[in-house]
């Protein structure tokens, strides 16, 4: 499974490269090529827009900051800027009033077909999303490194500094414990 | 069903789902023994999907105008001291090790073994123990170099070390080893590359690094062809993207060379002014260039130099920011001294956006940022005219090539030394009451700047800070 590319990998490396080497026009490449996915991503775990935008803001600041410890050993650019995401978002859950980022429901949901199936598809990603934010950090990022991002498994694994195997286990027990939140909400 | 083979069946489902390969309804329908597990597990996972929002236009703008602010602010990407020995890390297998481990284990082995282990590293090959303390010792070098043109040799250097052990793994047949040593020096030459642009920017002489990088281009041609004969694809891929860089760098230094030769056989002359001391902002402020055909392009720094050298004595300006915008004034006027037009407007442009973003920060008062605003329109204005002036001169001059008016209708000029000027767009912030209205340039055109002049949507009142 492959996800959405913006650039090729080689010209996500070449820019990489050269941020490194202390190119900022660079690096606004890499913001323009990544800024929509990221915000993207970010706003699917805090629901709110303007949480969303200054927390994506910071997610590029800091890989800025921490680009020299980017460690280019298998894991693209992107993977690593999702595991800043994570940290910037868990580190948002902590400071924001407990689990109010659980009350905002995405509206722009939509489905093909007719309005009744619409309806329904949009409440059941609604509530499978407030289920994601309820999974444990560690559980949370990998299922959205992998569904939401279409990350491959090694690339997890590499940005994470983790084996895929683990990676493998992480996700099928989050998927797990989502099955049995769900299942709890219905009875 | 075992866990393991559960998960590999619902990557699979969901691929083939998303891919359109196939359904929900013909995916469980393949696998109807497992279907009680995988369905509930795969009903979930589709429904993890990105929410289909674009982030407003306007408001994503004005969040990457304050970003590329914020960027300019923050020190460069570097890598960290320690980063060559990670390699230490990833050379013991099945283990992580925390740098500060790391760090310290070596630090000991150095010690313990009276220097004889950087002494044993020289030799190191890329998978061997101590090769990230060989890359270490050579990241030192880079980093005790005092200048870009420095800092752009040691890299260089370290480039042709890399080049080395490609041919010594090749030799070898060791393709692993010739990957890992090429892709360092693609790295190297990609980070001389950049230390080159910016030894450029700042008017140094660059001469001797190019012919170094040349050097180096036709050393790695030979590594490239023995790649080709090894089939060390890898290796070959990352010598290939360093030599387009490299190529790249030289064309583009090839281009620039008429400017470069100009400012060599130009009579260029710095008249003191304020201090009189050589080396100072305002003695290098009062700079005019004569070139041999003797036509001058004197361009007065001093009044500007005297409002920059007046922010030092203001207590609330903090020493970074007046000392930022002094040294690109003073490398704009050893640029001028020099006759490198196109490099004093460049640092000119640079001292232009520092001035902005000091503004905003609120790091000067709305006055001072007033006054050396203005002081910098009218500074341009002059360099604009002169060269302007010339070109126009030059135009009639060769009137049967066609070129009279082109260079004022383009916004460009050029100097006596027949050197292109290209004035960036001035930007004309909206000034408080009582200010003279702010020049134009010719050839100005919104968005040519590499930053946007200001932020879209954003009214212009936001962005003046009384600062203090």
């Amino acid at each position: 499974m492959s996800g959405p590319t913006l650039m090729t990998a080689q010209q996500e490396t070449e820019l990489v490269d050269q941020a490194i080497a202390g190119d900022r026009g660079a690096f606004a490449k890499l913001y323009d090529a990544y800024y929509d996915r990221v915000y993207r991503h970010v706003y699917y775990r805090v629901g709110r827009v303007e949480d969303a935008e200054d927390l994506t803001q910071q997610i590029f600041l800091q890989a800025w900051r921490g680009l020299g410890r980017y460690q280019q050993t298998g894991s693209p650019f992107h993977a690593w800027l999702f595991t800043i995401a994570h940290n910037v978002v868990v580190s948002f859950y902590r400071r924001a009033k407990p689990a109010s980022y659980l009350e905002h429901d995405l509206r722009e949901w939509r489905a093909e077909g007719n309005p009744e199936r619409e309806a329904e598809e949009q409440w059941e990603r609604e509530r499978v999303r407030k289920a994601v934010l309820r999974l444990k950090p560690d559980q949370q990022q990998v299922i959205t490194m992998r569904f939401l991002e279409h990350l491959e498994h090694r690339d997890i694994a590499a940005a994470l500094g983790k084996s895929e195997g683990n990676v493998r286990v992480i996700q099928h027990r989050a998927l797990q414990e989502l099955r049995r939140m769900l299942e709890r909400e219905e009875r | 069903m075992a866990p393991q083979q559960l998960a590999t069946l619902l990557d699979q489902c969901v691929a083939d789902i998303t891919a359109g390969r196939k359904t929900l309804v013909q995916c469980l329908a393949e696998h109807p023994d497992r279907r009680a597990d995988l369905e509930p597990l795969l009903r979930i996972a589709l429904c993890i999907v990105p929410p289909p929002v674009t982030p407003d236009p306007v408001r994503k703008a004005r969040a990457r105008y304050e970003f590329i602010e914020a960027l300019h602010q923050e020190p460069p990407a570097t890598r960290p001291w320690w980063w060559p020995l990670q390699s230490l890390a990833h050379s013991v297998p099945q283990r992580r090790f925390s740098m500060p481990i790391i760090v310290a284990v070596a630090f000991a082995f150095m010690v313990a073994t009276s220097g004889g282990a950087a002494f044993a590293a020289q030799d190191a090959q890329p998978g061997d123990l101590l090769y990230g303390l060989k890359t270490a010792i050579e990241q030192v070098q880079v980093v005790t170099a005092s200048s870009e043109e420095a800092k752009a040799q040691a890299h260089l250097e370290i480039a042709a070390k890399r080049l080395a052990e490609v041919e010594q793994a090749l030799e070898k047949d060791n393709g692993e080893a010739a990957r890992i040593a090429a892709e360092g020096y693609a790295q190297a030459v990609a980070q001389a590359q950049v230390r080159i642009e910016q030894a450029e920017a700042q008017g140094k002489p660059v001469e001797a690094v190019l012919e170094r990088l040349e050097a180096n281009l036709e050393r790695q041609q030979a590594a490239l062809e023995k790649a080709a004969g090894k089939a060390a694809a890898a290796a070959q891929a990352a010598l290939e993207k360093a030599g387009e860089r490299a190529q790249k760098g030289l064309r583009r230094a090839s281009e620039r060379a008429p400017e470069t030769g100009a400012a060599a056989t130009a009579d260029a002359t710095a008249q003191a002014g304020g201090s009189g001391e050589a080396g100072s902002a305002a003695a290098q402020a009062d700079a005019s260039a004569t070139a041999e055909a003797g036509v001058r392009i004197e361009v007065d720094l001093t009044p500007i130099a005297d409002q920059v050298a007046a922010l030092a004595g203001d207590a609330q300006v903090s020493g970074e920011s007046y000392l930022g915008l002094k040294a690109k004034l003073e490398a704009a006027a050893a640029a001028l001294a020099r006759g490198q037009s196109q490099v004093a407007v460049n640092q000119l442009t640079a001292f232009h956006n520092q001035l902005e973003a000091l503004h905003r920060a609120g790091h000067i008062s709305s006055a001072q940022y007033t006054e050396l605003l203005a002081s910098y329109q009218a500074v341009m204005q002059v360099l604009t005219a002169e060269a302007q002036g010339q070109g126009s001169t030059q135009g009639q001059a060769g009137a049967q090539e066609g070129r009279k008016g082109e260079a004022a209708a383009e916004g460009k000029g050029r100097t006596e030394a027949g050197v292109d000027v290209t004035v960036p767009p001035v930007t004309t912030p909206e000034l408080p009451t009582g200010v003279p209205p702010t020049v134009t340039l010719p050839g100005a055109a919104p968005g040519q700047d590499r930053r946007p002049s200001s932020p879209p949507g954003q009214d212009s009142s936001d962005r003046g800070h009384s600062g203090r």
